[in-house]
């Protein structure tokens, strides 16, 4: 009796999971779902992610022993002089990140105001990693004089000795990043910069500058074109790489229209990009939108 | 195990769920406020521009999806569903406390097994929020005392916590609607106003990981709907 019960009917013209048979089992539902996917939404979601291509993943960097959750970490590199500085860094690693499979890494850099360790509650990129599986890491300028004591990026060549290449903040993410490809299996292919405002300027930057290490950027709030690295970047020979950028139509503090020279620097570099030129938005970051910044730059 | 994967859904926590009911009406969806601030802004733009929507009446669970609940449709439907390999998958959470790491077809999947669906997002905003402008389920201050999330300066929880043990309740009764775990609802992603570009779903109320800001009754936001997260469950509607 029970192992007819359990008989799954043969083809009658009916979708019966998961009343008469288990999941994936019905070869009506298959018809049924693939003319309609959402003729049968248990059936038809069960087939989507059974079906589902594998995430692609680039390769490792071969590191392990890292531990998961939230950590601290500090790196002797150099400043705007060459004298040695310790700069601190935290990073988050989401449980969500298998060890054995190698994994994405964004930086994410604050503005003038917003130490690092406000940052994952500024950005709310912590819940965004816990679903994409990726770490982060949260950096901070130096802490200097500039317009009164800020957390200062090095974003305009003045302010350090040598050419744009040789920026110190260069170093300092650089550094990191060897840190971490040691300690976890990082996704080579997957390593990104993100900022807000001054932060946001740095990450075109790096992008820029060291497409070897960073495959892209987001920028929120940022400027490319008051420091004029637009120029800069134009000569360089940087292999279309990508972008996401947010920028609010009333922010006072860095006036939308660098957000629009952000895009036309990567229209005339050729780089695969997204831009969110949000009506009524401020100078601030918008963490809604962290899962979609991910998946853009990830994909 | 197959002889039971076969058999109709037994009597179980999903059958006997505690629904609450939410009559038919006019849902003022989305932030009335569209003003910004420099600076320290709580709401975020595409929780705009409020417009109305005629919700019919439904009846949605009272707390979200736990443990237990996933474990008899896992032992219903059999070891077929598409799990994937994440070590994490159905195993972190405690049998009372909600489910975790369930990507949005898991969820669907879940619900229609339950004889329910997921609610939609105007069904979800309405069983938070109720027909005014609240902040949160319950009215507008938070604390840990009210929701599981992230302060700041610490988390309130180190997982999510079981449901209905908290002075949290919506207008309508439900729980945890604010915090402990982020929810799926059924709508793909789309700013309001537009038609959804892609296959991103939409996440509402927050999870213990997030911020105050994400936890408001307005507050959305989307992800891939095969991502799993120790932050993100679900509650079906029916």
């Amino acid at each position: 009796m029970l192992l007819l019960a359990c008989t799954a009917p043969a083809t009658d013209g009916a979708c019966d999971e998961p009343a008469a048979v288990p999941y994936g089992e019905d070869a009506d539902c298959d018809a049924a779902c693939a003319s309609d996917p959402d003729a049968f939404p248990g059936p038809c979601a069960h087939r989507a992610q059974r079906d589902a291509p594998a995430r692609e993943v680039g390769p490792g960097s071969g590191g392990s022993g890292g531990s998961s959750g939230t950590w601290d970490g500090v790196v002797t590199v150099p400043d705007g002089d060459g004298d040695p500085v310790d700069r601190h860094f935290r990073v988050y690693v989401p449980e969500s990140a298998d060890p054995s499979v190698p994994a994405g890494l964004i930086f994410v850099l604050g503005g003038f105001r917003t130490d690092l360790y406000g940052l994952a509650e500024y950005t709310g990129m912590n819940a965004a990693a816990d679903l994409g599986g990726f770490l982060v890491v949260y950096g901070e300028g130096e802490w200097r004089d500039y317009t009164g004591w800020v957390w200062v990026w090095y974003v305009y060549n003045r302010d350090f000795d040598g050419g744009w290449d040789q920026n110190p903040d260069l170093v300092y993410l650089s550094t990191i990043a060897d840190t971490l490809f040691g300690l976890y299996e990082i996704d080579l292919s997957r390593v990104f910069v993100a900022g807000h405002s001054r932060g946001a300027a740095l990450s075109v930057i790096a992008a820029y500058e060291r497409p070897d290490l960073f495959a892209g950027f987001a920028a929120q709030s940022g400027f490319v074109a008051t420091n004029g690295y637009d120029t800069r970047a134009l000569d360089l020979d940087t292999p279309p790489g990508r972008a996401f950028v947010v920028h609010g139509t009333d922010d006072t503090d860095v006036p939308v229209e660098e957000g629009d020279a952000i895009a036309a620097l990567l229209d005339e570099t050729g780089w695969d990009y997204e831009y969110l030129r949000l009506e009524g938005v401020t100078h601030e970051w918008q963490p809604q939108y962290d899962p979609q910044l991910w998946s853009f730059l990830a994909r | 195990m197959m002889l039971l994967a076969c058999a109709p859904p037994p009597d179980t926590p999903a059958d006997a769920s505690e629904r609450v009911s939410v009559p038919a009406t006019t849902l003022h969806m989305g932030h009335p406020d569209a003003t910004f601030g420099a600076y320290g802004n709580v709401f975020k733009e595409n929780e705009f521009t409020q417009h109305d929507v005629e919700v019919a009446a439904f009846e949605i669970d009272a707390l979200e999806v736990t443990g237990e609940r996933w474990a008899v449709f896992l032992y219903a439907v059999g070891t077929g569903l598409a799990g994937g390999t994440n070590a994490h998958y159905h195993a972190m959470q405690p049998d009372t406390g909600p489910v975790a790491w369930v990507s949005w077809y898991d969820a669907t999947a879940f619900c229609a097994w339950a004889g329910g669906r997921l609610p939609g997002e105007a069904e979800w905003e309405l069983a938070a929020k109720g027909t005014d402008d609240r902040s949160y389920p319950w009215g507008e201050d938070l604390s840990c005392d009210r929701a599981a999330y992230y302060t700041g300066s610490t988390w309130c929880a180190d997982a999510p916590l079981p449901g209905g043990e908290r002075d949290d309740a919506s207008p309508y009764g439900a729980h945890d609607m604010a915090g402990n775990v982020a929810e799926w609802v059924a709508d793909r992603y789309a700013a309001y106003g537009e038609a959804p570009a892609g296959e991103d779903r939409v996440l509402r109320g927050g999870g213990f990981h997030d911020t105050a800001s994400a936890l408001r009754t307005t507050a959305r936001t989307m992800a891939d709907p095969l991502a799993r997260s120790p932050g993100v469950g679900f509650r079906c509607a029916y």
